[in-house]
């Protein structure tokens, strides 16, 4: 392999690349409808972490995953703490999350059976 | 992003069999070329991800256009994913050189459509591979009803979400892998009955638990405890997890048709409805255990390659003759109203 492949997390995949525009202060081109997105992403992940009750049908995958993320590895639950959307997050922080929830995957998005 | 634009045209100039794909990737162009002409504006990485994404894309698209399609295996997974999937799905189709069954997911246009404006997605992009040496032998292709149940359980969040409300006592990675295996397994059961433990027992058999994968014997007993109704706390916690995410329960969703009278004779069973379609592959494992026996006739005489291609050329044409059951009432039908 040419290089290392990050491993992919296709459920967050909108949440990485609105986290990335910031990163590169090109806040800009994120639309209306991304930030309301990510913003709601956001949202009832934090909800989930607070009261795992919360999972109805309404819940999103993404959230979820993100929320798993966030029980799972303090730093970003502590992280995640002031975040409500994207105007609440600052190149750095972005670049944090970024390297919290890049770093250490949950699970892949591979399904080859295997037994 | 140039060079996948160009692959991406060059396949809209290829015959599809199968218009949602046609009309996807016509929306894919669009929007790439969209992302092309401002490609300069966004950040390196930004750009590396779409192009990631559209190139996964292009790759399954690939699959839409190949003649060698196993439409039958494709038509059952179809039905059994749009009872848990609201979303539309345009499905193609891989044969992989190798003995690799998957159901992945990807969603270009969820991307996209945050970038590019008045480009809509209607559909979800799926990939079937399977084996090219299996493909018409939907038997074998059981195994892609399993993948279908870790794409249910990735679509809607199940094991994600088991793993914050009943988070697991120690190793979480192996905890989240098992329970995923044993979630798919049975999702598996709900559509073709004792076919996945036939199958699972046939492939690995005395596989013992690894990090990835409970030990075949244990799964196969608690796919056995879902089917006979034995209470399971395995099987219990899934049912509680579903009815916390509002998703229907794990039930079976099959009929075991009686096919023996039918192959017997070597001929086709005419499949009543979508029920006894999926139950075929149940009835069709359990007959084909019992015919290697080469006990009776016509089946004493044959070798055990022959057994599996007749019975396995038998499956298939059956669920075809339902197909083209279905369309020419569907034809039939509205020349009426017409």
């Amino acid at each position: 392999m040419l290089r290392a492949a990050p491993e992919r997390n296709g459920a967050l995949e909108l949440i990485r690349l609105t986290l990335k525009l910031v990163q590169h202060r090109c806040e800009n081109d994120i639309s209306d409808d991304l930030k309301a997105h990510f913003a709601r992403v956001v949202r009832e992940a934090k909800l989930l972490t607070s009261d795992p009750r919360e999972g109805s049908s309404a819940v999103s995958p993404e959230s979820i995953e993100l929320a798993l993320r966030m029980s799972l590895y303090a730093e970003l639950l502590e992280s995640m703490e002031d975040v409500d959307g994207v105007d609440t997050i600052s190149p750095e922080l972005a670049s944090k999350l970024l390297r919290t929830m890049e770093n250490q995957p949950v699970y892949s998005d591979q399904f080859a059976f295997a037994p | 992003m140039h060079l996948l634009l160009d692959e991406l045209t060059a396949l809209s100039r290829t015959p599809y069999f199968n218009k949602s794909l046609e009309q996807y990737l016509d929306n894919l162009i669009r929007a790439v070329r969209h992302v092309v002409s401002r490609f300069d504006n966004f950040p390196s990485d930004v750009t590396d991800q779409i192009a990631e994404t559209v190139w996964l894309a292009a790759k399954y698209l690939q699959g839409g256009t190949s003649k060698a399609v196993p439409y039958e295996t494709v038509y059952a997974l179809r039905l059994a994913l749009m009872e848990w999937v609201d979303q539309p799905c345009a499905i193609t189709t891989a044969l992989r050189d190798d003995l690799d069954y998957h159901f992945w997911s990807i969603d270009p246009g969820k991307v996209l459509e945050k970038f590019v404006p008045d480009v809509a997605f209607d559909s979800e992009l799926i990939q079937i591979a399977l084996p090219k040496l299996y493909r018409h032998f939907p038997l074998y292709n059981v195994a892609l009803y399993h993948e279908l149940g870790h794409f249910v359980d990735s679509k809607c969040g199940v094991i994600s979400f088991s793993l914050i409300w009943r988070p697991p006592r120690q190793r979480p990675r192996i905890a989240e892998a098992h329970r995923k295996e044993h979630f798919s397994d049975l999702f598996a059961a709900c559509y073709t009955g004792s076919a996945i433990s036939l199958f699972l027992d046939s492939i690995a058999s005395d596989a013992p638990i690894s990090a990835t994968h409970p030990a075949t014997a244990d799964r196969i007993s608690v796919v056995q405890d879902f089917l006979s109704g034995t209470p399971n706390p395995i099987v219990d916690f899934y049912q509680d997890v579903l009815k916390q995410r509002g998703l229907p329960e794990l039930n079976k969703r099959y009929v075991s048709p009686s096919i023996k009278p039918n192959f017997d004779a070597i001929r086709t069973y005419p499949i009543a409805d979508n029920a006894e379609l999926h139950g075929l592959i149940d009835s069709g494992w359990i007959y084909l255990c019992e015919a290697y026996e080469q006990k009776r006739e016509p089946w004493s005489a044959m070798s055990k390659q022959e057994i599996m291609r007749i019975i396995n050329d038998l499956i298939e044409k059956s669920i075809r003759n339902r197909m083209v059951k279905l369309k020419w009432s569907d034809a039939t039908n509205h020349g009426t109203s017409a």
